[in-house]
């Protein structure tokens, strides 16, 4: 029910605005006796509105009506919290992926963007930190490190440099060199008979022909077999897809980014968990305990009795 | 009102003394700036940042793929898959519908048709796409190029593992060397009339994308006579230097072993220099200890010329 009333008396649904403070007790709530139907006296600080505090649900045995403003105020809380939370998960959404803002945010040469390929085949963007050429996490706990050696592998995505690494090798990683190398060495292996038969016809005795399967195949003799075949560097397809798992087969063995390569990262690690930085106190103290044992000496030397002088 | 006690006792009915308000309307104020405000710093202050990795959202949204597409000096941009790998733009084309009749209603049927009418329907069949599925997509910009491409290059074609994933959805990493798919760049214009002229030559064994494209370039079905004829801004092959292979994937490994050791002894000379001023010591132990002996034995001679006191 709507109620057409006067906004100051009214008493159709047992509620009364009192305008003077002495007719009314100034308490919300309180209820006189209007030709037997108790009504309520409104105070003069309150002014209903006969739509808003109309009530469409009445509870407690119709003592107690819930106005409409309450309604449309539960609306508008809802929307907010429509809103907000359509944003927490649209943030959310793109979690994988934060560091690239973290890394933008804070702009400084330490503060890194970095594509970590992992072997369960997932990509994440991090921030990393980047410092005397190795890139590693900012939590010691993370104890995972690569080197960066090359500034051609360095990445570009929306005006912001980016390092590629991968958990199961220590050195960042270049795309377009990983590309290169998988595709000539796929086709080296696929070609034996064929290479067999051109260096026997041309008595070419430096050139290994025999598959390159792993990396000490590649460093033994892949990569100087390789420049023979190409000398100028290796041809790329201009359009391709990279699977970061495909050159895995070539990644040397026990250098996953965790063990840093071997045991002279793990030796530096200990040592530098060792090393406190002191402070300045700590690097003054000794010579300041120094200064005042030289003074405590000249001043005994000073006034120590000579035999009874 | 219907009840015989105000709500809360009528707290919130309290009209402020400015402007008349009850209290529960300044609620509502305060509520919606509250929204807008967190829907402004969302969109504009954390959003924002984003803008190039939309795309992942957009993907996650449509239930697609995303592409990062990377040239030879890695520079990396977020793509659809559409653009990515498909050659033309199925959306560019003329489509032509035939009228119905003529007379108000047919016209009428006209305007309705060529207003609904969603280009995938002229390449999909129903079973591929229903008449709702299409204008759902028409009006919720749900693209549909890589269906078409898949349909009319052939599935086998279509290379549709992904590399990887990042936060859920599938992405693909593909280097685009020579800007094929750049719209603008020369050697996409070149490719799209080749393709064009390759598929009304060959309609059972059309090219729609990149990778047929780069394939058939590879194993020769498209000859390097052809290539240098029809579309001569554009490589199939581009050479890597030996020094980038050597600097990416280097063959002596103990630089990186000797990395980190390296940057510890740069920790360490930097603790060192710091503690520099306690080099000191030595020197000022030694002065100190020389000055209290001269002193003393300053003293004693002075004792010893004295001579005896007088008692």
């Amino acid at each position: 029910m709507i109620p057409f009333f006067d906004e100051s008396v009214y008493v159709a649904n047992q509620v009364v605005t009192n305008n003077t403070q002495e007719a009314g007790t100034g308490i919300a709530g309180a209820t006189i006796n209007i030709g037997g139907i108790p009504a309520q006296i409104v105070p003069s600080a309150i002014h209903l509105n006969p739509v808003l505090d109309w009530s469409p649900i009445t509870l407690a045995n119709g003592t107690i009506g819930l106005p409409l403003w309450l309604f449309i105020s539960a609306g508008v809380v809802l929307f907010f919290l429509y809103v907000l939370l359509k944003w927490i998960f649209k943030i959310r959404r793109m979690g994988a992926v934060k560091g690239y803002v973290t890394a933008a945010d804070k702009g400084t040469q330490e503060d890194i963007q970095v594509w970590v390929f992992g072997k369960t085949k997932k990509l994440t963007i991090e921030c990393l930190k980047y410092w005397g050429s190795m890139i590693h996490y900012p939590a010691n706990i993370k104890i995972t490190k690569w080197y960066h050696s090359s500034i051609m592998a360095t990445i570009t995505l929306g005006g912001q440099t980016a390092v590629a690494v991968s958990d199961d090798y220590d050195h960042t990683r270049d795309i377009v060199s990983e590309i290169a190398l998988t595709e000539a060495m796929e086709l080296f292996n696929a070609n034996q008979e064929n290479l067999q038969a051109y260096k026997d016809e041309h008595n070419i005795g430096s050139l290994t022909v025999s598959p390159i399967s792993s990396f000490n195949d590649y460093r033994n003799y892949g990569r100087k077999t390789l420049e023979m075949l190409y000398p100028e560097g290796l041809p790329i397809p201009s359009f391709s897809m990279f699977d970061h798992t495909k050159f895995r087969k070539i990644f040397p063995k026990g250098r996953d980014g965790d063990l840093q390569g071997g045991i002279f990262l793990r030796k530096s690690r200990k040592l530098r968990e060792r090393i406190r930085d002191e402070g300045w106190l700590g690097k003054v103290l000794p010579l300041a305990i120094c200064v005042v044992f030289v003074m405590v000496m000249i001043i005994g030397a000073s006034y120590a009795p000579l035999g009874g002088h | 009102m219907a009840g015989e006690t105000l709500f809360l006792g009528g707290i919130f009915d309290i009209q402020d003394p400015f402007f008349g308000l009850p209290i529960y309307a300044w609620l509502w104020i305060f509520v919606l700036f509250l929204t807008l405000c967190t829907w402004l710093t969302f969109r504009y202050a954390v959003w924002t940042k984003y803008t190039v990795l939309w795309g992942l959202y957009d993907a996650f949204k449509a239930h697609s793929k995303a592409v990062f597409t990377f040239d030879i000096r890695l520079g990396a941009e977020l793509l659809s898959e559409a653009r990515a790998k498909i050659i033309a733009d199925y959306s560019k084309y003329e489509y032509v519908l035939a009228d119905v009749g003529a007379g108000f209603f047919a016209k009428f049927h006209n305007f309705l048709r060529r207003f609904l009418f969603y280009y995938p329907t002229a390449y999909l069949d129903s079973s591929e796409l229903s008449s709702e599925e299409a204008i759902l997509n028409k009006f919720g910009h749900v693209n549909m190029d890589v269906q078409i491409a898949k349909k009319l290059e052939g599935e086998t074609d279509w290379i549709d593992i992904p590399s990887v994933s990042i936060g859920g959805i599938d992405t693909d990493l593909v280097l685009d060397a020579d800007r094929w798919s750049i719209p603008k760049s020369l050697q996409h214009k070149e490719i799209e009339k080749f393709r064009d002229a390759w598929n009304d030559t060959y309609p059972d064994d059309r090219i729609e994308s990149y990778m047929k494209l780069q394939r058939y370039m590879l194993n020769g079905k498209i000859t390097q006579e052809d290539m240098a004829r029809e579309t001569p801004h554009v490589k199939s092959m581009i050479i890597i230097p030996w020094i980038r292979i050597d600097s990416a994937f280097p063959t002596v490994i103990e630089d990186n072993e000797q990395a980190g050791a390296r940057r510890q002894q740069a920790k360490d000379d930097e603790q060192n220099i710091a503690n520099a001023i306690n080099k000191y010591i030595p020197y000022v132990l030694g002065a100190g200890i020389g000055f209290a002996f001269l002193i003393l034995v300053f003293r004693f001679a002075t004792v010893a010329m004295a001579g005896p006191k007088p008692v």
